[in-house]
């Protein structure tokens, strides 16, 4: 396995393509008697018109057969596979978002069986008309719960303000009326697909022995006969530049009104600058958490003009080709807080004192992730699904933070390009 | 197979009006540390959740709010965190905080992020803009638990069901009282666990007895004691109570609470094994297999429950027209507790188990959360939960379906129907 250093915490990452495709990355902790196991497909419920490479035909799916697809997934020839990791003392669940899925193994004890194990159900599907519709009345109840969930139904409110088009806009369990619409068809072609080892990756952090494991792993997927189909196209979805609503107000049961402001920022903005997407994920988190975050002179407003009780929440996602900046807070006097806020962005701005203030605060973050198995492995998985792969020198990178850079990046975001969403409380 | 085992160097100071638990290792790129101040609950106890809330709003030494949090990035996110909860009869103050370990930053690092903390416990300002940024957020807390179903409902099984418990208490948010808090209000609140309290505190990490300086250099605690008797014994209802609160949702909440009778003389293992065969074991646990396998009815069902206050809480959410078939069913899970625990549900159990106790050397919260468990609140440690895996029973854990008694039912949802 290829040996990968990371600068400035003296750690060591492991790296292997397997001859099927697989990308295997370990992470060896001697410290700890756990371990945090993730095998991730890069398939998602984005993805709902597809084929491989030279087809001439795509195939569509209704939304939700990605998450459709998870549940089935644990589902064996007369047993249950999370039964099986349960038994063992460990942890197993899955989780799907817009673009993976991930199937999640952790525990202390009966590591190596287990590991060979999640290989294993993964790699076996199991659909009957019966399994099928079992799953389907409880995913209905899980759609169900989730339209219940006002912060749920606010997120994707904020998506469809955002984009026109983008799959970011649909519920990752699909409608109820998805659900029930969704066939044996549409999640076979979707598995045989999605669910390959080129198109997948495993990562392996805390007490394991590297060596072992990918004996483990080769033994256990050289049982399986993975065909070479070629690589997948997914359907782009054409998605414009500008921001699909400016202001929208969504009525819900609350009694606090919750606004949300997004900033749109397709890649495109900053192709003049040729830095990677990684480095301007970077500098945008900076950008946004030193002028909008929890100390930032705008929150220090809030605090003294009694707007909110606390400061807003800051992130900044990678969707497809965009950059979307968030701004969120909790407040009935939105009108003052959306003022206040409209003359901070257009003095977006950052100084050395609050570069080296947040990038002390990043620091100390990543290197305590590295005592925490499941905290690494979240890191190395959503670098490769964000950028491709895991870099080793982010330290170095955070050290040498660019302020001309960060200057020429806040010049090239378009201060008008946001989406203001409003969830308030419905009329009686 | 057993995970690595790992000494660690375990030492107590007496400091007269507090004890400071050193457990050192230097497994870790972390020192944590927890202050935990314990008092007997009265009904005032709203007042310390107040003073104390979410990050303790208010400071002598910082301007504002936002001034100490950039202190707090200057050091490597070195930030305090206040949890408060009941533990039986006992209301607990646990100030945690979770820093580097100097080796990555300088020598004098230690000193500064110890010093902070203590600067801001130490020196409350509960002035007019501290107590609006407070009630505001009791009101968004208030908001959270509204919007969320789940919480609605627990929350209301309680108050209606077990208005006298000690977990009843952690649900003050409600509009007259945010409305009523005063700045004096807050200064009670803080003044009477820090006046109070029995404390101990607890660091794990690379550090040596120079930290136990440092903190004394800082610490202002009174020396009090606290009993050792913190059992809350819950009456137990002649009827059922059964309630309904209709409410527009696509699902009914359904919780269902039951009195652990003689809860100071069960066995905690015991416990921990009966509740996770029920419904605590992903999608093997009893509730699990009865409503979502065989029945597909709900996505999630699980149960939980607190030995101190002698309580045991079931909750599903599922269609509004199954809500009758789903407390059957609960019904039936709990009834299988009595005579259809199976060998390999109680193996399931065990091996869980070993897994947790595997796991609790894994991290220095971790490490502190069991030692404080086992000094403070008389858990078993991990030898001894290991060695009594080995002889605990199916009729072991059979024998707490004898303790339970059901209190109450309660749903939210079904629809308007008319009804409020």
């Amino acid at each position: 396995m290829e040996k990968i250093s990371i600068l400035g915490v003296k750690e060591t990452i492991y790296k292997e393509v397997l001859d099927n495709g697989l990308e295997v990355i370990m992470y060896p902790m001697k410290n700890v008697s756990d371990f945090s196991v993730k095998l991730t497909t890069k398939y998602g419920n984005d993805y709902v018109k597809f084929k491989h490479e030279g087809d001439s035909k795509w195939i569509e799916t209704p939304f939700g057969v990605a998450h459709f697809l998870e549940h089935l997934t644990f589902h064996m020839d007369g047993y249950e596979a999370m039964d099986v990791i349960t038994k063992d003392g460990n942890y197993s669940n899955a989780y799907t978002n817009s673009d993976c899925t991930t199937y999640v193994l952790s525990g202390t004890i009966n590591y190596e069986k287990d590991l060979a194990f999640l290989l294993k159900y993964v790699f076996t599907p199991y659909y009957t008309s019966e399994t099928v519709e079992k799953e389907r009345g409880i995913i209905r109840e899980e759609a169900k719960r989730s339209f219940d969930n006002v912060d749920n139904q606010f997120y994707y409110n904020c998506k469809k303000a955002i984009y026109k088009n983008n799959h970011h806009r649909d519920y990752v369990t699909g409608s109820v009326e998805d659900v029930d619409n969704i066939t044996i068809d549409d999640i076979t072609n979707a598995y045989n697909t999605f669910y390959k080892p080129s198109n997948m990756f495993l990562v392996i952090c805390g007490s394991i022995d590297v060596d072992k494991s990918l004996d483990i792993i080769k033994s256990t997927l050289n049982e399986f006969d993975f065909k070479n189909e070629g690589k997948v196209v997914v359907e782009d979805v054409d998605e414009q530049v500008e921001v699909y609503k400016h202001e929208s107000i969504i009525e819900d049961k609350v009694n606090i009104i919750k606004t949300s402001v997004s900033f749109k920022m397709p890649f495109s903005y900053f192709s003049s600058l040729k830095l990677s997407t990684r480095d301007l994920y970077r500098y945008l988190h900076f950008i946004f958490t030193i002028n909008f975050g929890a100390t930032s002179d705008f929150a220090i407003d809030i605090e003294n003009n009694n707007i909110a009780p606390s400061s807003p929440s800051v992130y900044v996602e990678i969707e497809d080709n965009f950059f979307i900046g968030t701004i969120e807070i909790t407040t009935n006097k939105d009108k003052e807080y959306i003022e206040l806020l409209k003359k901070y962005i257009s003095n977006i701005s950052v100084d050395e004192q609050s570069i080296i203030r947040k990038r002390n605060s990043v620091i100390g973050n990543y290197i305590m992730h590295f005592d925490d198995s499941n905290d690494v492995n979240h890191d190395i998985g959503s670098d490769i699904l964000m950028f491709g792969d895991y870099a080793p020198d982010e330290m170095e990178k955070l050290n040498n933070l660019d302020i001309n850079m960060i200057n020429k990046i806040i010049k090239l975001i378009d201060k008008n390009n946001y989406s203001i969403i409003k969830l308030v409380p419905k009329k009686k | 197979m057993k995970g690595k085992r790992v000494n660690m160097e375990s030492k107590i100071i007496d400091k007269g009006s507090y004890k400071v638990h050193l457990i050192k290792n230097d497994k870790f790129k972390d020192i944590q540390m927890y202050i935990v101040m314990r008092m007997e609950c009265s009904n005032d106890d709203y007042k310390v959740f107040a003073a104390f809330l979410g990050d303790f709003a208010s400071s002598k030494y910082f301007n504002s709010n936002i001034e100490r949090y950039r202190k707090e990035e200057e050091l490597y996110d070195t930030k305090p965190s206040f949890n408060i909860s009941h533990v039986g009869k006992l209301l607990e103050l646990r100030i945690g905080m979770n820093f580097l370990n100097p080796k990555y930053v300088n020598e004098e690092f230690l000193n500064k992020a110890i010093e902070h903390l203590f600067m801001i416990i130490n020196n409350p300002n509960y002035d007019d803009k501290c107590l609006e940024i407070v009630k505001g957020k009791l009101r968004n807390i208030r908001e959270n638990i509204d919007t969320s179903l789940s919480s609605k409902s627990i929350e209301n099984a309680i108050n209606l069901g077990i208005p006298d418990s000690p977990l009843a208490k952690s649900f003050f948010c409600k509009e007259d009282v945010i409305n009523n808090l005063s700045i004096s209000d807050l200064n009670e609140g803080y003044n009477r666990i820090f006046k109070n309290a029995n404390v101990h505190i607890y660091v794990a990490g690379d550090v040596d007895e120079k930290i136990v300086n440092i903190i004394d250099n800082n610490a202002k605690f009174n020396k009090n004691k606290v009993s050792d008797n913190f059992y809350h014994i819950e009456d137990v209802r002649k009827n059922v109570l059964k309630h309904h609160d209709f409410y527009d949702s696509n699902q009914s909440h359904i919780v269902v609470i039951y009195n652990i009778l003689n809860n100071d003389k069960v066995n905690n293992i015991d416990l921990q094994i009966f509740d996770y065969i029920l419904g605590d074991l992903s999608l093997s646990s009893k509730l699990i297999v009865n409503l979502r396998v065989k029945n597909s009815l709900c996505y999630n069902a699980n149960s939980s429950y607190s030995k101190y206050s002698g309580i045991l809480k079931i909750y599903t959410s599922v269609d509004n027209n199954n809500v009758d078939r789903a407390l059957e069913l609960i019904n039936l899970s709990v009834e299988e507790m009595k005579n259809k625990i199976t060998e390999e549900e109680l193996l399931t159990a065990k091996n869980n188990i070993i897994s947790e106790c595997e796991d609790i050397d894994n991290n220095n919260a971790s490490v502190l959360f069991n030692k404080i468990n086992v000094d403070l609140y008389g858990y078993e440690d991990k030898d001894e939960v290991l060695s009594y895996l080995d002889k605990v029973s199916i009729n072991d854990i059979s024998k707490i379906f004898n303790n339970l008694k059901i209190n109450t039912i309660y749903i939210l949802g079904g629809g308007n129907n008319g009804k409020n």
